[in-house]
């Protein structure tokens, strides 16, 4: 059980930046960049227990659903794309692809 | 695309091609779609039915057609979070994005037709031109971009359902700005006639804006379309106003 410390709890864990726009605070939590909310919508602050315990919300409904829908994942992805798992693609996955534009046809006018 | 779809794999189900303008509106705050990295311009992703033995093979053949085109495998989260209700992404008010970047709350409108599939690039280059030019306008409309599926309503490989979505900060709206609004479903439905699609295929088109343009659409069946309502309805009690329909009783 986490012991449960008032002043800890309303210490957000130092945010990281993961891309254009958004952070990372808590490993698999992604939030918008704080600088981006603050114009049109006060903001609150809001200790770390009440956000896991969205995200933990959000967690079991979403391993209800799976649970629910099936009970086994076809993946997709060739060996050297999944060797991280499922979802994780490995390296070789995420190379920028080479120089092979889909060849649009012409478009075929009603005029 | 167009290989997937006219793959002939009969347990494909659907097959859907999200924009450039989609994948960067998801990358704001999708978990499935930030951690992708930046070459990610769009995706395929397809959905199939059918036996474990079916389903496991035919997926292989899709992958190897989606391979040959340039693409590459983005991993399994979209396809998890889809299972699980990830339309709540469509419902989240602070998608919303000012022309400045910051956030504002928006809710969600989307305006689509029924299309060919060799029009999708003419009129996705169409209607992204037009949302530009309302958002550049009035500040209050956001691009969440477009994607478009396989409706499979004539041949899933010749007919898709093709959608742009937009947010719309409806605190802001006024007199001046809902007419905007009108303007601008009216400029996305012309363009979808423009190229022989169909306005009332999936969302429908009931409302200002779109509606006046059915009859267009329909040509002769407008006419048809009259006489039916009036047989059906001597007195005008189903939807009284609706769709114009009214028309029916103008003599």
């Amino acid at each position: 059980m986490r012991r449960f410390v008032y002043k800890q709890e309303y210490v957000r864990p130092e945010a990281t930046r993961v891309s254009d726009g958004v952070i990372i605070r808590l490993q698999h939590v992604y939030e918008v960049e704080p600088e981006l909310m603050g114009k049109q919508f006060r903001q609150q602050t809001m200790p770390t227990w009440d956000t896991l315990r969205i995200v933990e919300s959000r967690n079991e409904h979403l391993r209800w659903m799976h649970e629910h829908f099936a009970d086994e994942t076809l993946v997709a992805g060739l060996e050297s794309e999944l060797e991280l798992g499922p979802g994780h693609p490995s390296g070789d996955a995420y190379p920028a692809p080479p120089n092979a534009p889909a060849g649009h046809p012409s478009p075929i006018l009603p005029y | 695309m167009h290989g997937i779809t006219t793959s002939g794999i009969a347990t494909l189900a659907g097959t859907v091609l999200f924009d450039e303008k989609k994948v960067e509106y998801l990358r704001r705050d999708d978990e499935a779609f930030i951690p992708m990295p930046p070459w990610v311009n769009s995706i395929v992703a397809t959905a199939l039915y059918g036996t474990k033995a079916e389903v496991r093979e035919a997926s292989k053949l899709l992958m190897d057609l989606g391979r040959k085109e340039g693409g590459r495998y983005t991993g399994d989260e979209m396809a998890v979070g889809d299972w699980a209700s990830r339309h709540d992404r469509y419902a989240n008010p602070l998608h919303g994005r000012l022309k400045d970047g910051t956030v504002a709350p928006m809710s969600w409108h989307c305006e689509d037709s029924s299309t060919n599939w060799s029009v999708i690039p003419k009129v996705r280059e169409e209607w992204t031109a037009i949302a530009q030019k309302y958002i550049d306008r009035y500040g209050i409309f956001d691009n969440w971009g477009m994607y478009c599926y396989t409706s499979a309503s004539y041949k899933p490989w010749g007919d898709f359902l093709t959608e742009i979505d937009i947010g719309i900060w409806e605190e802001r709206l006024d007199d001046e700005t809902w007419a905007g609004w009108v303007d601008f479903k009216t400029e996305i439905a012309k363009v979808s006639l423009k190229y022989g699609g169909s306005i009332s295929n999936c969302h429908g088109t009931t409302r200002i804006g779109d509606a006046e343009l059915v009859p267009e659409e329909m040509g002769g069946g407008w006419d048809v379309m009259l006489k039916i309502k009036r047989v059906l309805d001597p007195n005008n009690i189903m939807n009284p106003g609706k769709q114009m329909l009214d028309q029916a009783y103008e003599d």
